[in-house]
C-alpha cells in the first residue's frame, strides 16, 4: 500500500486544475490577448454567427421551419413576455458578451509591463464588439439597462433602462475609442480594424437617420481605399472567395475542425430550416434590369434564365436539376423555394462531414458601406451622381453585371429611396440585415402583413413589435425594469 | 495529531508484513499452547475467565448444567489445557472437547442426574446448520429441567435418563432456538436455522457492529439470504422493497444501466447531491461493482444518531455494506439462467390503412395536406402481399426475450490462524433490443491472519470489469428509434437485397431510421475497478481495540464510441417510372459519425483509524467509547480523441482514421476531507441507553475560512420490556424499546469547486489558427459552506414471543437548510448567478415495519410489511417559481392545467370559460376554470406532487419439509409522471399512435376520450398543434403501481441424494421477477426513468429464472 497523506494544511487545499483562477490573472500581454479572445468568443452563439441568417424568417425573404428558436411564431405576431424564443437567446447571451468587453475594459489597465499600444488595441477591440453587442440590443428592444462597467453584484446589477438615444451615445463613444485605436488595414485575421468600427458606425447613424454624419463617414471609408468589392459574389460567403477579401469588413471566424458552425453543418441548416418565400423570389429584376413583371426576358415557365445573376446565387434551381444528390429536401418543402446562399454543395450534406465547414459568416462589408452612403446621400441632399455611383458599383460586381440604375426612371429621391431598399434586399440576402433594414425604414409594419403563412393567414406586425418584450423572467428579476411599451 | 497517523501508517504497514509471516506457520492452537494459572478459592468461572483472559481459548458451558461456582484451588504453570481442565474439574461429571481455540465444557455422558419414576431412556442425535455443517456447541435441555448437555465437535450429543413425554429445547447464540417433543423418539436429528430477524441479530453501525436490541438509532438491515432470493443482476437493485424508509427506483431494464437512484427518506436536497453515502467494508464504495452472493449484510442509517459519525457526506442517509468473510471450509457454486422479457409495451397502430388515415386526419388538422392518397390507402387495405404492403409490427420485431447467465463460484477456508473467502463471478447478460450486451466479471478476495492473539490483519480485494455495449450515441430513452417507424414499410427492402428503408414513401414524418441504432456502429463502455483495503485489528487491553485499515479505490474507463454514416436509405416503394427504389435523400448520417475514444480514470486512497474501548463497569454499566480520524482524497482524470474519417466502417482504432477534422480533450480534478468523529455510548442495566456520535470534517471544496464543520447527534432508548413490572405481567413480550434521536448531518456533494473564481477557456479563431481566450462565467460566493440536514426520530420496537409478532415504527422529521442554490440574477449581468446557502427543505414522514412468523409442524413461515410515507415541503427558496417551487408546496411540482375533458363542439366551446392561451377547436383539451372567473388564464394552473404518497412492501417465506416458497409485492401510491412523446403521443416522428387513439375525438365520434389526432412533437410546419404546446394534465398520469415483485421457489435435496453427488448441499429453485403488475398506468411501465420521460424508454423486465446452488 502506498498511500502519501500529507500533514499540513494544503491537504485540503485544492484548486482546479484545468481552469484558470481569476486572481492570478492580468500579469502580462498573454493574459490581454486571452481575455480580448474570450470576447470574441462571445460573438458566437449570440445570434452574430451562422444564426444569424435565421432572423430572415421575421421578414419577407423567407420562412423558418420546425419552429426553430420560435421564429415563425413570432412572425405570426405572437410576441409576449413568456413566449420566449429568439428574443430571449438574443437578449441573455448579447448581454453574457457585453460582460465580458467589461471585464476586459474594467481590468485591462491593471496588467503592468506590457505595451500601452498593445494594451489600447486590445481596449479598442472590445470597446467594438461591446458597441457591435448593445448595437444589436438597442435595435430588438430600444431601451435596454445599460452598464459601462461590471456592476459589483447582483443586486447593483438591477437597474433602470436607458433610453435608447443614451445607449446610442455610449456606442458612439465605443467606436469612436476604437476607430482611434484599431490599425487602419484590410481585414483579415478575424480581429476587428479601424475600418470594422468606421462601418459600423455608419450602420448606427444611418439608423439615427443622421444622414449627412453617415453620408460622409462612409464617403471617409471609401475615400480611404483599403476596401473593394470582391469579384464574386457567391464565393465570398464560401471559403474559397473569404482569405484575404477585401469586401469583407468584419465577420464571425470558424476554423475547422476546432470550430466549425454546428453538428449538422451549416449546409443542412441553411437548407433545411430557411425556404425562401415566393415574393423574394419573384423580387429578382432580370438582367436587363427591370422587374420581371415588365421585362419582355422573363418567361414564367423558365424563370431561372434571364434573371439577376444573384438569383442564381441565392435561389436554388427546382429539384434535380443542380446539385443533384445534396440536400435534396423533397419532403415538406413549405414555401416551393430552397436557399443556396452560404451553402457549399462541394461537400456531402450529411452530418459526417458537419465538422468541415467552417465558411466564415460576414456581419460588414463595402458592398453595404456603398449602399448606406447611396441611401443617406440621397436622403439628405437627393439623388446626386455619387448616389447612383455607389448604387452602381455594387450592381456593376463582376460576377453581377446588372446594368446601372436608370437615372431617367429614377430620378426622385423617393424613387431612388425605393431603388436601393430593393437593391438591398437583393444584395443581403440571408444576411440577417433586411429584419433591422425594415425596423429603420418602419417599413415591417407595411411589408409583413402584406404576405401570408403557410396556411394562408397573414403575418402580423404591429407597432408595438418594432420593439420586443423583455422575458417575465427578467422583469422578475430585475423590478427596476419596466416593460418595453405595448406589452 | 499528524505525527500519529504517521505512526499508525508505519504499524500498518509493519502488521502487513508480519501477517505475511504468519500466514506460513501454520500449526493447531493446542498442540503449542501453554497455560499458567495460579489462584486460591476461586470460582471455576473466574479461573475460566482468566484463561480466555490470558491464552487464545474460549470456552462454551451452559452454566445451569455445569456448577462453575464452584470454589477450587489451582496453581499449573506451562501446561496444557488438557492438564488444567482434568485438574479443575476432578471428581466431577464434567466432560470437555477441545477444538482448536475452543473448549466446550458439558456434562460428561455419563451422569446422573436424578432418577425418575418415569419411563426414561438416552436420546441422541446430531444437530446441524442449514448447510449440513456439524453445530458444535449447541444447548440442549429438558424443557422445564435443569437437565441438559451441549453438542461436541461433531454436533453429536447424547442426553440420558430422558422421560418419553418430555420435549427438547435447541439453542444456540445465533441460531432460531427449537422445541422439539421426545415423543418415545431416542434419536432426534437437528437442522437449526440462522436467527435472521430476531432481537439478538448484530447489525453492522458506522465503524462497528451493534446488537439490533442496543440500538438507540434508526437502522435497517438486510441479511444476504434474503438479497439473492431475487435473480435481478444488479445488488442495488436488490434492496427495493427489502428496507423500510429506502426507495429504489431502478430507471430502466436495460443491462448494465439498470443502476437504480437511491433516496432515503424523501429528497433531501435541490442544490447539491441526495444520494446517500456507500460505505463498503468500511470505505466509500460502490454496490454495482460487487456481485449479491458476496454480500453479507446491507444497513441503512436513516437517523441522525446512526449516520452522524460519517459527519459531511451522511445527510441523505447511509448505506453499509458488509462483504462476506469465510465461516467454515467449503465451496460453492451457484448458476442462474433467466430469460428477460419487457414486462410491457405500449400498444400502438400497426395497421397500415388506419394509421395512414389517420395520419392524414393529424396532418389535415395541423393545416397541412394530408400526404396519402385514398388509392394508396386503399391499396393497403386490400393488399394480399403483405411484404409489399405490410402491417408492420416493429415493436415486435425488435423486442425479443434475452438470455441472461449468471455463474458465482467461492471457495472458504478457515483453519488455525488464517482464513479466507475467494469468489469468482461472471454475469452475461444480453438485452431485450438488438446491438445491447453487458457482461460483469468480478473476483474477491477476504483474507485475514491471526498473526498474535491480539493482532489480527487482513485484507480485502474486489475487482471488477463491467463491459458494456450499447448502439452508438445511446441513451435511456433511445429506444424511441424503434418507436417512430410507421407500419406500413419494413426495415429492409422488399427486394431481399438488404438495403435500409428510411420511410415507405416520400413525405412520412420518420427520423434517423432503426436499422441505424443497430447496424451501424456500437459504444463499448469498459469499466475495471480495482479496491484494495489492508486491515488491522489490534486488542491493546481488555476491550480496548485499536483499528486501522487504508484502502485504494481505483476505477478505470475506456468508452469506445463509434457510429458510421450509410446514405442507403431507400423508399420502400418505387416511385413512378423509376426502375429502381429511390435513395431517400432526406435521411442524413447521424450526427457525430467518426470514433471517439474516451478514457478516464479515477483514484480514491483513504485511511481511518479507530480506538474502540468497550466494558462492563459493575454489573450495571456498560460503557462504548470510539475515537477515530479519517482522511479521504480524490482524483479523477480523462483523456479523449476523435477521429472522423476512416477508410473502412470495421476498423474500430484512431490510428485508421485520417487527421482531417481529429479533436483532442482531456482534464482532471481533485478533492480532499480530513475528519475526526467520535462516539460515546452508556447502557444502564441494558435498560436505558444513551449514545453520542459527532465528526468535524474538513473538505476542500469550501473556503478556508468555512472550511470545518461539527456534526453531532444525540440518540436514548428505553427498553421498556427489560422492567421488572413489564417482565411480571406481560411475559410475552421479548422486547418493547422507545427511541428518540436528534442530530446534524452534512452534505459535501456541492461541486468540488464552488467558492472558487475560475475563468472558463474558450478559444477563437484568428488568422487560421486557433487562439485560446477567458471567459468570465459565474459570480462566486466566498462564505460558501456545506449543507446540513438535521434529523429528529422517534420511534419503538416491540418483538413477542420470538418472531411470532415483531414491529419497527419510526416518525421523523429531516430538516435541510443552507441548500445551495444558484442565486437568480437579471439575464443583463450576462454571467450566472453565484451560488448561495439558502434553501431549506423538509420531509417529515413515517417508517413502518411489521413482521410475523410462525412453526406449524413441518411448516414454518415469515412474512413482513414495510411501509414508508414521507411528505417533502419547501420551506425556502432563493427564487421561488409559483406552482412548482413555491413555499409550502414540495419540491418542484408539476404546474399544469387541470383537464376537464374534451370539447365536443363548437357550442361547447362557446359554452366554457374563455381558453385564451390557444383557440380552441372541437377536439381539444378542455381546461378547468380553477378560479371560476370565465377565463383560462395562468391562474388556473394547479400544483401536483412529483412525490408518492406512500411506498410499501410486503413478502412471505414459507418452508415446509426442503421446500421454501418466498416472494414479495412492492408498491407505490400516489406516483404522478408527466409522460409525453413516443409511445405515448401520436405522430411524434410520424411515431404510430397508441391503439387508445381509436376513441380519439372525430366530428363523427364527438364523445371520444382522446383528443383529437395531433402531432406529438408539434406540428412539422409550425402550425396549429392540437393538445401539444400547452402543459395539461392529459400528459401527467398516475404510476401507482402494486407489482409481484419476486416469486422464490426452492428445493433443498436431501442428504441421501446430495450425498450420492458427493455434495454437502444442493438447492435448486425457480424464481420470477416482475411477473404480475397491478396499475392504470397508460404508459410503458409506471417505473419510469423520471417522473417527466417519453413513453419509449428501455422497458422494465420480467425475468424468469432456474437456477442451482451446489456445495462441496
Amino acid at each position: 500500500m502506498l498511500i502519501s497523506f500529507s500533514c499540513n494544511e494544503d491537504f485540503l487545499e485544492r484548486h482546479p486544475l484545468d481552469q484558470i483562477s481569476s486572481e492570478a490573472f492580468w500579469s502580462n500581454e498573454n493574459d490581454v490577448r486571452m481575455a480580448v479572445a474570450g470576447c470574441y468568443a462571445r460573438i458566437k452563439g449570440t445570434f452574430f454567427d451562422y444564426q444569424r441568417g435565421y432572423l430572415e424568417g421575421l421578414t419577407d425573404n423567407a420562412f423558418v421551419n420546425w419552429g426553430l428558436y420560435g421564429i415563425d411564431n413570432m412572425a405570426m405576431g405572437n410576441i409576449n413576455a413568456s413566449s420566449g424564443g429568439v428574443k430571449d437567446h438574443i437578449y441573455n447571451s448579447i448581454y453574457s458578451g457585453i460582460s465580458m468587453c467589461n471585464f476586459v475594459m474594467d481590468n485591462i489597465d491593471n496588467t503592468t509591463g506590457v505595451d500601452v499600444n498593445i494594451i489600447n488595441n486590445a481596449k479598442g477591440e472590445a470597446s467594438f464588439l461591446r458597441a457591435l453587442f448593445y448595437f444589436d440590443l438597442a435595435n430588438c428592444f430600444g431601451d435596454i439597462p445599460l452598464y459601462n462597467e461590471t456592476p459589483e453584484g447582483a443586486e447593483e446589477a438591477k437597474v433602470e433602462k436607458s433610453p435608447k438615444s443614451e445607449v446610442l451615445e455610449f456606442i458612439h463613444q465605443d467606436l469612436d475609442f476604437a476607430i482611434s485605436n484599431l490599425p487602419e488595414k484590410l481585414y483579415s485575421d478575424g480581429h476587428a480594424v479601424k475600418g470594422s468600427a468606421m462601418a459600423l458606425k455608419t450602420r448606427v447613424l444611418l439608423t439615427e437617420e443622421k444622414w449627412t454624419e453617415a453620408a460622409s463617414l462612409a464617403q471617409q471609408i471609401i475615400n480611404s481605399g483599403v476596401f473593394s468589392l470582391y469579384e464574386d459574389y457567391a464565393s465570398m460567403f464560401l471559403n474559397e472567395g473569404q482569405s484575404n477579401n477585401p469586401e469583407i469588413m468584419f465577420a464571425c471566424e470558424y476554423l475547422s475542425p476546432d470550430s466549425y458552425h454546428s453538428v449538422y453543418g451549416m449546409n443542412i441548416e441553411y437548407a433545411k430550416h430557411i425556404f425562401l418565400r415566393k415574393d423574394f423570389v419573384e423580387a429578382f429584376e432580370c438582367i436587363d434590369g427591370l422587374p420581371i413583371t415588365e421585362s419582355p426576358l422573363f418567361d414564367p415557365d423558365d424563370p431561372f434564365t434571364n434573371r439577376d445573376p444573384r438569383h442564381t446565387f441565392i435561389v436554388r434551381n427546382p429539384i434535380g436539376t443542380d446539385w443533384e444528390g445534396h440536400y435534396a429536401y423533397s419532403n415538406m418543402n413549405p414555401t416551393g423555394h430552397q436557399n443556396r446562399k452560404y451553402i457549399n454543395p462541394e461537400i456531402p450534406g450529411d452530418y459526417t462531414n458537419a465538422y468541415l465547414q467552417d465558411w466564415n459568416f460576414i456581419l460588414l462589408r463595402y458592398a453595404d458601406v456603398l449602399l448606406m452612403y447611396a441611401e443617406a446621400k440621397n436622403e439628405a441632399e437627393g439623388p446626386d451622381q455619387t448616389v447612383y455611383d455607389a448604387i452602381n458599383e455594387v450592381r456593376a460586381r463582376p460576377s453581377v453585371n446588372m446594368p446601372p440604375v436608370d437615372q431617367g426612371k429614377y430620378n426622385t429621391k423617393e424613387l431612388v429611396r425605393e431603388f436601393i431598399r430593393k437593391e438591398r434586399r437583393i444584395e443581403f440576402a440571408m444576411e440577417g440585415i433586411r429584419y433591422f433594414d425594415l425596423k429603420r425604414w418602419h417599413t415591417a409594419h407595411v411589408v409583413m402583413p402584406a404576405i401570408k403563412n403557410l396556411v394562408g393567414d397573414p403575418y402580423i406586425f404591429e407597432e408595438k413589435h418594432y420593439y420586443w418584450p423583455f422575458s417575465q423572467t427578467e422583469l422578475d428579476r430585475n423590478p427596476n425594469l419596466r416593460q418595453t411599451a405595448g406589452y | 495529531m499528524c505525527l500519529k497517523i504517521l505512526r499508525v501508517m508505519k504499524l500498518t504497514l509493519f502488521l502487513f508484513f508480519v501477517s505475511l509471516i504468519q500466514v506460513f506457520s501454520l500449526e493447531a492452537y493446542s498442540q503449542s499452547a501453554r497455560v499458567s494459572v495460579n489462584r486460591k478459592n476461586a470460582t471455576i468461572k473466574e479461573i475460566l475467565y482468566e484463561i480466555e483472559s490470558e491464552s487464545d481459548y474460549y470456552f462454551l458451558f451452559n452454566s445451569q448444567l455445569i456448577d462453575v461456582e464452584r470454589k477450587v484451588d489451582i496453581d499449573v504453570s506451562d501446561e496444557k489445557i488438557e492438564q488444567v481442565l482434568d485438574k479443575i474439574f476432578t471428581g466431577q461429571d464434567v466432560g470437555y472437547t477441545i477444538m482448536d481455540r475452543q473448549i466446550i465444557i458439558r456434562p460428561s455422558a455419563s451422569s446422573d442426574f436424578r432418577s425418575s419414576v418415569q419411563q426414561v431412556r438416552t436420546v441422541s442425535g446430531k444437530v446441524t446448520d442449514s448447510s449440513g455443517g456439524p453445530l458444535p456447541g449447541v444447548t440442549v435441555v429438558i424443557k422445564n429441567s435443569t437437565q441438559g448437555t451441549i453438542t461436541d465437535g461433531s454436533g453429536s450429543y447424547s442426553l440420558s435418563h430422558v422421560p418419553a413425554d418430555a420435549t427438547l429445547v435447541f439453542s444456540f447464540v445465533g441460531m432460531r432456538s427449537q422445541e422439539i417433543p421426545v415423543a418415545g423418539k431416542t434419536a432426534i436429528n437437528v437442522v437449526m436455522a440462522e436467527e435472521t430477524i430476531g432481537i439478538e441479530e448484530v447489525v453492522a453501525i458506522g465503524y462497528g457492529t451493534q446488537k439490533k436490541v442496543n440500538l438507540t438509532g434508526s437502522v435497517s438491515s438486510i441479511s444476504s439470504e434474503t438479497l439473492i432470493q431475487r435473480p435481478a443482476t444488479n445488488p442495488t437493485n436488490l434492496l427495493q422493497g427489502r428496507l423500510s424508509g429506502l426507495q429504489v427506483t431502478q430507471p430502466t431494464g436495460q443491462p448494465g444501466r439498470d443502476d437504480p437512484i437511491l433516496q432515503i427518506r424523501g429528497l433531501g436536497s435541490f442544490g447539491a447531491s441526495s444520494t446517500p453515502l456507500i460505505i463498503v467494508d468500511g470505505i466509500p464504495g460502490s454496490l454495482s461493482n460487487l456481485f449479491p452472493n458476496d454480500i453479507e449484510n446491507i444497513s441503512v442509517l436513516k437517523d441522525a444518531a446512526s449516520a452522524s459519525i460519517y459527519g459531511s457526506r451522511a445527510a441523505n442517509g447511509v448505506i453499509l455494506v458488509t462483504t462476506k468473510q469465510a465461516k467454515s471450509t467449503s465451496l460453492e457454486y451457484h448458476l442462474d439462467v433467466g430469460v428477460h422479457n419487457a414486462t410491457r409495451l405500449p400498444e400502438l397502430i400497426t395497421n397500415s390503412a388506419e394509421y395512414m388515415e389517420m395520419y392524414n386526419s393529424a396532418m389535415q388538422r395541423s393545416g397541412i395536406p394530408p400526404i396519402y392518397t385514398q388509392e394508396q390507402i386503399e391499396v393497403y387495405k386490400n393488399a394480399t402481399d403483405q411484404e409489399q404492403y405490410p402491417n408492420f409490427d416493429w415493436l415486435d420485431y425488435y423486442y425479443n426475450p434475452a438470455m441472461v447467465y449468471n455463474h458465482n463460484l467461492s471457495l472458504s477456508n478457515v483453519s488455525d490462524k488464517n482464513s479466507y473467502r475467494f469468489s469468482l463471478n461472471y454475469l452475461n447478460q444480453k438485452g431485450i433490443l438488438p446491438n445491447i450486451k453487458y457482461k460483469k466479471y468480478n473476483a474477491s478476495l477476504n483474507f485475514s491472519n491471526q498473526v498474535h492473539e491480539s493482532i489480527k490483519i487482513g485484507t480485502n480485494l474486489n475487482a471488477v470489469l463491467k463491459d458494456n455495449h450499447e448502439p452508438p450515441n445511446w441513451g435511456v430513452t433511445s429506444p424511441l428509434a424503434v418507436y417512430q417507424h410507421g407500419p406500413t414499410y419494413k426495415p429492409f427492402l422488399p427486394d431481399g437485397s438488404g438495403r435500409k428503408v428510411s420511410m415507405a414513401i416520400p413525405g412520412e414524418g420518420h427520423n434517423v431510421t432503426a436499422p441505424v441504432y443497430f447496424t451501424n456502429g456500437s459504444r463499448e463502455i469498459k469499466n475495471y475497478a480495482l479496491t484494495g483495503q489492508v486491515y488491522a485489528d489490534v486488542n491493546l487491553y481488555k476491550g480496548l481495540v485499536w483499528k486501522t485499515k487504508a484502502a485504494i479505490d481505483y476505477s478505470d474507463n475506456f468508452v469506445k464510441d463509434h457510429i458510421y454514416a450509410t446514405k442507403e436509405h431507400y423508399f420502400y416503394h418505387k416511385l413512378p417510372g423509376e426502375s429502381d427504389y429511390t435513395l431517400d435523400e432526406s435521411v442524413t448520417a447521424p450526427a457525430g459519425a467518426g470514433l471517439t475514444d474516451y478514457y478516464s480514470k479515477g483514484i480514491t486512497k483513504s485511511i481511518y483509524s479507530i480506538l474502540n474501548y468497550e466494558s462492563l463497569i459493575g454489573e450495571n454499566h456498560n460503557i462504548d467509547v470510539l475515537i477515530g480520524f479519517e482522511e479521504e482524497y480524490n482524483k479523477g482524470q480523462y483523456l479523449s480523441g476523435t477521429r472522423r474519417v476512416f477508410p473502412l466502417t470495421s476498423i474500430k482504432e484512431l490510428n485508421a482514421g485520417s487527421s482531417d477534422g481529429q479533436s483532442l480533450g482531456g482534464s482532471a480534478n481533485e478533492c480532499s476531507l480530513r475528519s475526526f468523529f467520535g462516539r460515546i455510548g452508556y447502557r444502564f442495566k441494558e435498560k436505558y441507553m444513551i449514545e453520542l456520535n459527532s465528526r468535524y470534517d474538513g473538505t476542500s471544496r469550501v473556503s478556508k475560512e468555512h472550511r470545518w464543520g461539527f456534526f453531532p447527534s444525540a440518540s436514548a432508548a428505553w427498553r421498556v420490556s427489560e422492567e421488572q413490572f413489564v417482565k411480571e405481567n406481560t411475559p410475552w413480550m421479548d422486547n418493547l424499546k422507545l427511541r428518540v434521536s436528534y442530530g446534524i448531518l452534512g452534505n459535501q456533494q456541492i461541486g468540488i469547486y464552488p467558492y472558487q473564481d475560475i475563468l472558463s477557456l474558450r478559444s477563437y479563431p484568428f488568422g487560421g489558427s486557433m487562439s485560446q481566450g477567458v471567459l468570465v462565467t459565474r459570480l462566486t460566493d466566498k462564505r460558501l459552506r456545506w449543507e446540513s440536514t438535521k434529523i429528529l426520530d422517534l420511534g419503538f420496537d416491540i418483538d413477542i414471543k420470538g418472531d411470532l409478532f415483531g414491529l419497527t415504527f419510526d416518525w421523523f422529521k429531516k430538516n435541510t437548510f443552507d441548500i445551495l442554490a444558484s442565486q437568480p440574477v437579471p439575464g443583463s449581468i450576462g454571467i450566472s448567478g453565484p451560488t448561495t446557502n439558502d434553501g431549506e427543505l423538509q420531509n417529515t414522514g413515517i417508517e413502518i415495519e411489521l413482521r410475523h412468523g410462525q412453526k406449524l409442524g413441518k411448516f414454518t413461515y415469515h412474512t413482513y410489511f414495510i411501509a414508508s410515507a414521507t411528505k417533502n415541503e419547501l420551506l425556502s427558496i432563493v427564487s421561488e417559481t409559483k406552482g412548482i417551487n413555491e413555499v409550502g408546496l414540495p419540491y418542484n411540482s408539476f404546474y399544469l392545467w387541470e383537464m376537464e375533458g374534451i370539447f365536443k363542439d363548437q357550442n361547447d366551446i362557446d359554452n366554457s370559460p374563455d381558453h385564451i392561451y390557444y383557440n380552441a377547436r372541437p377536439g381539444d383539451i378542455k381546461i378547468k376554470d380553477q378560479n371560476d372567473d370565465g377565463i383560462i388564464d395562468a391562474d388556473d394552473r394547479v400544483s401536483w406532487s412529483r412525490y408518492p404518497d406512500f411506498t410499501y412492501s410486503f413478502g412471505f417465506d414459507l418452508n415446509w419439509n426442503r421446500f421454501n416458497l418466498s416472494g414479495f409485492f412492492q408498491g407505490v401510491e400516489g406516483q404522478k409522471v408527466r409522460i409525453f412523446g413516443w409511445g405515448y403521443d401520436p405522430f411524434v416522428q410520424g411515431d404510430p399512435p397508441n391503439t387508445r387513439f381509436r376513441d380519439a375525438w372525430s366530428p363523427s365520434n364527438p364523445d371520444g376520450k382522446e383528443p383529437a389526432l395531433y402531432f406529438g412533437s408539434g406540428s412539422p410546419t409550425g402550425g396549429y398543434s392540437g393538445v401539444y404546446g400547452y402543459p395539461s394534465t392529459y400528459h401527467l398520469r398516475d404510476a401507482s403501481y402494486l407489482r409481484l415483485k419476486n416469486l422464490n421457489l426452492s428445493y433443498n435435496f436431501p442428504k441421501q441424494f446430495s450425498n450420492i453427488l458427493k455434495l454437502q448441499d444442493l438447492t435448486i429453485y425457480f424464481s420470477g421477477d416482475n411477473l404480475f403488475t397491478f396499475s392504470n398506468f397508460p404508459g410503458l411501465d409506471p417505473e419510469q426513468p423520471g417522473t417527466e420521460t417519453p413513453g419509449s424508454a428501455y422497458p422494465q423486465v420480467r425475468i424468469l429464472n432456474l437456477g442451482f446452488k451446489i456445495k462441496l
